[in-house]
């Protein structure tokens, strides 16, 4: 019994001397000293392909519903439209249902996407039960070339878009096709909503995102393959952080970015 | 499966009876005593709800999508370090088998913040854990040297942080403790070891010292 004691009471010892435990590793002090301008990357990554692209990809989806055959609609339908009913107003006006919603309104002016000139507005609305429809963004696609387009923004002021898409040929989606990409922007990101959702001047998560395409970007249906970009993130007026961030692709299967911050280069798997 | 729960029924039973039965010769001058202990236990609970941060602070609402704040200073976070759960007792058993105290336990946590670049101390994030419990022990194995025991603790907790470049936060909050098994060994000088649930730990070591009982005058030779 003695023993039990004196080793209970040694090993408590032990214990209340070396009483501070390590519970977390923490970080790695002497990496990723860039991971600010990574995470500014995402951001802009995010912006683009949940509120531009998803967008503008509504576009190509409806331009290949309208230019399909007959009896070939039915497939673009449910390959691209599986939870939206297509309905078409006038000669120019198209919408596209979500359950009770309208969610986009497309003004294709007459004419189809690939023709040189053809201009389309494309406005999203939100999900809601007000009897006025809510604008959440809209967006103007212009063909100015073969198989390329001008996207703009038509009401956001002070936020725009000013990108240009090229892509091989006339594509019905833009998920899987390659295209590559030019411009800039000009957008707000929620760090709430992981996009630009609803931007309110109280909502302090939000952050604005200032854009510059300075090689242009291809993008693969994996990844960016090549091209840089500078970005800058505002918030309040007086916070900014900047980055640059040039894409590569070091093999087939591996796209990269290098990041540019604070004078620090890292390269990080995209 | 029937007999299974009636030999558990019995099993809990004995230990019942014998425990409420009156005071062998051979505890009889450990009842009346007061018992003091210092241990040491685990932080998981306490790290699960305080943490560096406390789940219960809601100031500056930090969205899921993010992982830090864009315009922070460029830091990182060094290891989180613990002190453990370190507690003092108090007991006064009024019975062989029932025994009332109280516990006074300290739960620190401490984590450095580093510049991303220059790899400077920027600063720490402090979190102490003050947790008064007062307690009800029922103890089912009474011997001379060895006392199995069960305990529940219900009091308050006062959590105080500083976090670095947030401002000071400090709160009161209700705490609890439960030892589903302890089991002291010796007499004066005693170690013991439980396992429980709560701001103490869930496993918890420690050492005690039974004051002599001066009301205790012995009978028979």
């Amino acid at each position: 019994m003695r023993k039990i004691i004196i080793h209970l009471f040694v090993a408590t010892i032990i214990l209340t001397s070396f009483t501070s435990c390590m519970i977390e590793s923490g970080d790695d002090l002497d990496g990723n000293v860039t991971e600010k301008g990574f995470e500014l990357c995402h951001y802009w990554d995010n912006n683009l392909n949940s509120d531009v692209i998803a967008t503008v990809e509504k576009a190509f989806n409806l331009n290949a519903y309208i230019t399909a055959p007959e009896a070939g609609k039915t497939l673009i339908e449910d390959l691209y439209f599986p939870y939206y009913k297509i309905r078409q107003i006038d000669s120019i006006q198209w919408t596209l249902i979500e359950q009770q919603y309208t969610r986009y309104r497309f003004n294709t002016n007459g004419k189809t996407l690939s023709e040189i000139g053809a201009q389309w507005i494309i406005t999203s609305y939100k999900n809601s039960d007000a009897s006025e429809l809510e604008i959440l963004n809209s967006y103007s696609i212009e063909c100015t070339g073969a198989s390329t387009w001008h996207i703009t923004t038509t009401n956001s002021d002070p936020f725009y878009v000013n990108y240009t898409i090229t892509t091989d040929s006339m594509v019905e989606t833009l998920a899987s096709e390659p295209y590559t990409l030019e411009g800039s922007s000009f957008l707000y990101y929620s760090t709430y909503y992981g996009y630009s959702y609803d931007y309110s001047y109280e909502n302090n998560t939000d952050i604005f995102i200032d854009a510059t395409i300075t090689e242009s970007i291809h993008k693969t249906a994996q990844g960016y393959s090549s091209g840089k970009i500078n970005l800058k993130a505002t918030k309040n007026a007086d916070q900014e952080i900047e980055t640059t961030a040039e894409f590569y692709r070091q093999n087939p299967v591996s796209y990269k970015v290098k990041i540019t911050y604070k004078g620090v280069t890292e390269s990080w798997t995209y | 499966m029937k007999s299974k729960i009636f030999t558990l029924l019995l099993a809990i039973s004995l230990c019942l009876s014998n425990a409420f039965a009156e005071e062998k010769s051979e505890t009889c001058d450990l009842v009346k005593s007061h018992y003091v202990n210092l241990s040491i236990g685990d932080a998981t609970i306490a790290s699960i709800i305080y943490g560096t941060r406390s789940i219960f602070f809601s100031y500056d609402y930090e969205p899921a999508y993010h992982t830090y704040d864009l315009f922070d200073p460029d830091y990182k976070l060094g290891p989180k370090y613990t002190t453990g759960s370190i507690t003092a007792s108090y007991y006064y058993r009024f019975k062989s088998w029932f025994w009332l105290g109280a516990n006074l336990s300290y739960t620190g946590f401490t984590q450095n913040y580093y510049d991303s670049f220059t790899k400077e101390q920027l600063g720490t994030n402090t979190n102490h854990v003050i947790t008064a419990l007062p307690t009800i022990r029922f103890s089912y194995l009474n011997k001379e040297y060895v006392t199995l025991y069960s305990e529940f603790a219900c009091g308050i907790t006062y959590n105080y942080q500083r976090q670095y470049q947030k401002t000071v936060e400090s709160q009161f909050l209700p705490a609890w403790h439960t030892t589903l098994i302890g089991v002291s060994a010796g007499k004066d000088l005693y170690g013991f070891a439980e396992l429980g649930s709560g701001l103490r730990g869930i496993a918890i070591i420690g050492i005690g010292y039974r004051l002599p009982n001066t009301n205790y005058k012995k009978t028979e030779e």
